[in-house]
């Protein structure tokens, strides 16, 4: 990528709804149960949250030139993505509302990506009620589904705490591919234990997880993510884990299931783009017009902006990292009153900038180039892009090569990028460069 | 009616927690000469670190002035007594100066066991104790309970007992008018040759040492030429005043007066606790009894962490040293640890005490070793070394003997834990010498038993075992001969001198299995194995492996939540700073310290 190609990146919009239907056994996002009534609350609160972001052309006898240069200066947005929570259980109406907001407020591309997490389940109880709902966001300019599918099999989904069935994923699947939807993603979750007790072998959990993907596999969805199961504090599975209901499956075998998986889907069409997600590979004729990678994930490997609208969502704008309220209360009370919701700003330092270009950018497969790294740095350094990088990081640079000769991490002219066992340890490579 | 009728010494007694800092504060706020506005919370807890763990460690003392229902006007001092095992001796020289003690009782919870050991102490001095009830705010007070245990347990009268709340401060006035009517005033003779107590100094940078004194004959003042009766050193008065708790400067200090004396010197150790002051010319005939040197009873390395200057350390030490007349430290080559100190403290609060002031009042990053008692080795020539380093004992085979320190441990306890300590003692391989029933519940243990064994984790293992009721009181007792042996620890096959550790032979396996699993939970895996190795010589006797590391990755990134990732990155290379190189083997530094603490109880 050339340096004029790193700025013409365009900024993305990030939706949290904090509702669900119930809370899941290993889910430590923000996200609870609530009322319509509170969740029709919210959609106000959300809409005017995004109304802050408006320029206002001076009402000036100059009218039409100021509306024009406001128009000129709105934030370029090519990504809009709803995650959650359970964004599914929002009406429609509610997600058109949103997406129209952001229309009138930001410069949206056309081809912009509009992505919606829709859990199985949460879409309705019969195929005609699902398809109507799935129709209907369509029409609102929803364009991507993620499904938060996590296992195809079902004693695990209930471990899980999931309120679907294996067949409701093939069902709404179905259902959404009948209707048009050309760019789905599936998200599955690796090392769920299939027993509370440690009865299973180390041959089980990998063949659970293995089946899984297969099952995937074969719905032919666009994109997949795989994430391994992480106990996070507070979560029902951590405490599971705690007082020994659950037995978590070692590190070991989980590195084996790992990688298991990603060759069964390298070998199936799948292109592995970064630690956790695969696209499908783009047929020839398509390859240059689409991509199925994730776009609106992407931003967040290569320092692209992103705004972050809704309770706790996050964002990155102008060089400042943000953080919303996590309190409803407070949320819907500083947008009433016209202020952002914002909880927690950092404004990044030039170390902050690079540090976070190279952690995130080894997520990538393809690692971090030089280039994006140091456009960060503001002094002129003498040199090429190599050797200012390493320059910077003088101090890491023997540590970095340690991980080099092990076979952690390839480091060339270019730039650097963990392979495939780097990636089983990417925090400890990761943490030389903050 | 003489001046000394109106002079009331005394000390404040209590448990951790039942408000005697609080009521300090609450008198120096009614009586003393503290502007409001002035007040910190808790006065007289003056370091950070007295605050955070709530004991007092270094010593305040303050005057107050306090006009009684009679007209009469009393000048009251408020000597306040450090609270740690490790302390007793200056807990004891306090209490010397006063004559009387305040013992606070939370009327919530009653009569605990450290309460015991310090009215004890008083007891021994002869002093007057006026109980009273503390936090009688409190819903949950229950004075006649209170006060059936006081009188059961310490056997005191305590149907008096004034019921006061240091807190909002109710029942301070009766409280003050009941010590004016119990605590006796001073005796003592002003025209009598000077007798005066230290019983605490600290260095400062202007007036050099300050003297807390408790004159008992006599009297003192500017341009005397004082003489330690005990170091036999000598000093010309610069300043004599009263603490208020600030300096106050006054003409003189009389028999009976508590105060403050300056004299040009240059270190605390030159006026240590319990010796006495008297005239050069005109000298007493005897000192005050009581006087003990500071006696080093532990001793740990201390050496700058990865990217610490040695010079920064050394001018640390120094500073702490001058104020600080029972620490000591000279220097010491580690082959693992390179340059660094050998310090000596009283005990192992002292200990983590100094380490922390390192960290906080210098901001310094210092790794400190196993801590270590002094042996006395006895080689075949007949020469006697003292060995307080276990790199540095000579090889067995030059070896005679060797002796090492047994204490005199007293515990008090709960009559219900006393099976759990007994056997705790018997694993520390201790001497049960008698048991006493105190009351019909409390029981003293009475124990002599080497003080390597209480050094590491006994504290602990006490407290755990008896819900922290049980208190520990030791003296130095002797030294005895034992079958000891050097245990080394090797990482990666190198050894690591700093971890070896001197232990009884018999107990040598289990000590070197505990320590490598220890370790091994302790040690991060590496890119490779790393083998973990107990010997004694060439002998392995226990061996664990850290297995190179598999996993580290964080999978999720949370909506976008780069900061949060980035978090715990930081905290992850954070970590590694706290780590020292050994070889191509990462120890964090903790292991030096936490390797021993393998409490036998679990």
């Amino acid at each position: 990528m050339t340096e004029s190609s790193f700025q013409e990146r365009k900024t993305g919009i990030y939706i949290h709804i904090p509702f669900c239907v119930q809370k899941c056994n290993y889910c430590a996002f923000l996200s609870f149960p609530a009322s319509e009534e509170t969740r029709t609350k919210y959609i106000e609160s959300l809409i005017q949250e995004i109304s802050l972001y408006n320029i206002k052309p001076e009402k000036t006898e100059h009218y039409k030139a100021e509306k024009n240069k406001a128009e000129q200066i709105k934030t370029e947005v090519d990504s809009i993505y709803f995650g959650g929570g359970t964004p599914a259980l929002l009406e429609p109406e509610q997600i058109e509302k949103i997406v129209y907001k952001i229309k009138k407020v930001f410069a949206v591309t056309g081809d912009v990506e509009i992505t919606l997490e829709a859990n199985p389940g949460a879409l309705g109880g019969d195929e005609e009620e699902i398809f109507n709902k799935l129709s209907e966001f369509g029409k609102a300019g929803v364009n991507r589904l993620s499904f938060g599918v996590q296992s195809m099999n079902d004693d695990k989904l209930h471990l899980l705490g999931r309120v679907h069935s294996a067949s409701d994923v093939v069902r709404d699947f179905e259902i959404a591919r009948d209707i048009g939807f050309d760019n789905i993603s599936l998200d599955i979750i690796l090392s769920v234990p299939t027993e509370t007790r440690d009865n299973s072998t180390e041959a089980d959990n990998l063949k659970s997880s293995i089946d899984d993907v297969k099952k995937i596999i074969e719905l032919k969805p666009e994109h997949i993510s795989c994430y391994s199961l992480q106990l996070e504090e507070g979560t029902v599975f951590y405490d599971m884990a705690e007082g020994g209901l659950l037995k978590e499956i070692p590190d070991a075998e989980d590195r084996n299931i790992y990688h298991a998986v990603c060759d069964l889907l390298k070998n199936s069409d799948y292109e592995q783009y970064e630690i956790s997600n695969f696209a499908l590979k783009a047929d020839g004729e398509t390859e240059n017009k689409y991509n199925y990678r994730s776009r609106h994930n992407s931003k967040y490997w290569d320092m692209s902006e992103y705004i972050g609208f809704g309770l706790g969502a996050s964002g990155f704008l102008k060089g400042k990292r943000y953080r919303n309220t996590t309190s409803l209360e407070e949320y819907c009370r500083l947008v009433r009153e016209g202020k952002k919701p914002i909880e927690d700003v950092y404004i990044n330092n030039e170390h902050d900038f690079i540090s976070e270009a190279v952690f995130t950018g080894l997520r990538r497969i393809e690692g971090i180039s030089y280039r994006e790294a140091v456009r960060f740095l503001k002094n002129e350094n003498f040199g090429n892009d190599e050797s200012v990088f390493w320059g910077y990081y003088s101090n890491v640079r023997k540590e970095a090569e340690e991980f080099e000769k092990n076979g952690y991490l390839e480091i060339d002219r270019k730039g650097i990028r963990l392979t495939e066992t780097g990636i089983d340890i990417s925090n400890r490579i990761m943490a030389l460069f903050v | 009616m003489n001046y000394l009728d109106k002079i009331r010494n005394f000390s404040i007694i209590a448990h951790i927690d039942h408000g005697k800092s609080t009521l300090a504060d609450r008198l120096i706020e009614k009586t003393g000469l503290v502007e409001e506005r002035d007040m910190k919370e808790q006065y007289l807890d003056n370091m950070d670190i007295e605050r955070e763990r709530g004991i007092t460690i270094k010593l305040q003392t303050t005057r107050l002035a306090y006009k009684a229902k009679n007209g009469e006007e009393y000048i009251l001092n408020l000597v306040d007594t450090p609270g740690h095992v490790d302390f007793n001796y200056e807990v004891s020289r306090s209490l010397a100066a006063c004559d009387g003690a305040v013992l606070v009782v939370d009327a919530t919870q009653g009569v605990e066991a450290q309460t015991l050991g310090n009215v004890y102490l008083a007891l021994d001095e002869d002093l007057e104790i006026l109980p009273v009830l503390n936090k009688m705010d409190l819903d949950s007070a229950r004075p006649e309970d209170a006060r059936a245990e006081i009188e059961e347990v310490i056997g005191l009268d305590a149907s008096e007992a004034p019921e006061i709340s240091a807190k909002t401060g109710m029942g301070i006035e009766d409280m003050l008018e009941k010590l004016i009517e119990v605590i006796p005033p001073p005796q003592g003779d002003p025209d009598g040759r000077l007798k005066a107590l230290i019983f605490d100094s600290y260095y400062d940078t202007y007036k050099g040492v300050v003297i807390y004194t408790r004159i008992f004959d006599g009297k003192i003042e500017r341009g005397d030429t004082i003489k330690m009766m005990n170091t036999g050193k000598t000093y010309e008065v610069t300043e004599v005043g009263y603490c208020i708790p600030g300096m106050l400067p006054a003409d003189e200090l009389k028999a009976g007066e508590v105060g403050y004396v300056c004299g040009s010197i240059k270190q605390v150790a030159d006026a240590r606790v319990g010796d006495t002051i008297t005239l050069a010319d005109k000298p007493a005939d005897k000192p005050l009894k009581g006087y003990k040197k500071a006696q080093s009873m532990v001793y740990c390395g201390i050496f700058p962490a990865e990217g610490e200057k040695y010079e920064n350390v050394k001018d640390a030490l120094e500073k702490l040293q001058v104020n600080d007349a029972a620490f000591n430290f000279e220097p010491e080559n580690s082959a693992a640890l390179g340059f660094g100190f050998r310090c000596g403290f009283l005990g192992l609060l002292h200990m983590d005490v100094i380490i922390e002031r390192l960290a906080r009042e210098f901001d310094l990053d210092v790794i400190t070793t196993l801590p270590s008692v002094v042996y006395k080795v006895v080689m075949k020539d007949g020469r006697i070394l003292d060995i307080q380093n276990p790199s540095n004992l000579p090889p067995p085979t030059e070896i005679a003997h060797i002796e090492e320190p047994i204490v005199k441990a007293d515990i008090m306890t709960p009559n219900e834990y006393v099976g759990s300590i007994m056997s705790l003692c018997q694993n520390r391989r201790g001497n049960l010498i008698h048991m006493e029933y105190m009351t019909k519940t409390r029981v003293q243990l009475h124990y002599e038993i080497p003080l390597n064994e209480v050094i590491y984790d006994f504290f602990d293992a006490l407290k755990s075992r008896t819900r922290g009721y049980a208190s520990l009181d030791y003296e130095f007792l002797r030294y005895e001969p034992s079958k000891l042996v050097k245990l080394d620890i090797l990482l990666n096959r190198e050894l690591i001198d700093a971890l070896s550790v001197i232990v009884p032979e018999q107990q040598a396996a289990s000590k070197g299995r505990g320590i490598c699993e220890k370790l091994k939970d302790i040690i991060p895996r590496h890119q490779f194995e790393v083998p973990i190795q107990a010997a004694i010589g060439q002998k392995i006797i226990a061996r664990e492996t850290v297995r190179a590391y598999r996993k580290d990755v964080l999978a999720k990134c949370y909506g976008g939540d780069i900061s949060r990732k980035k978090k715990l990155l930081e905290k992850q290379k954070a970590g590694k700073k706290r780590m020292r190189q050994f070889g191509s083997v990462t120890v964090p530094q903790e292991a030096f310290t936490e390797v021993l603490k393998l409490d036998d109880g679990k």
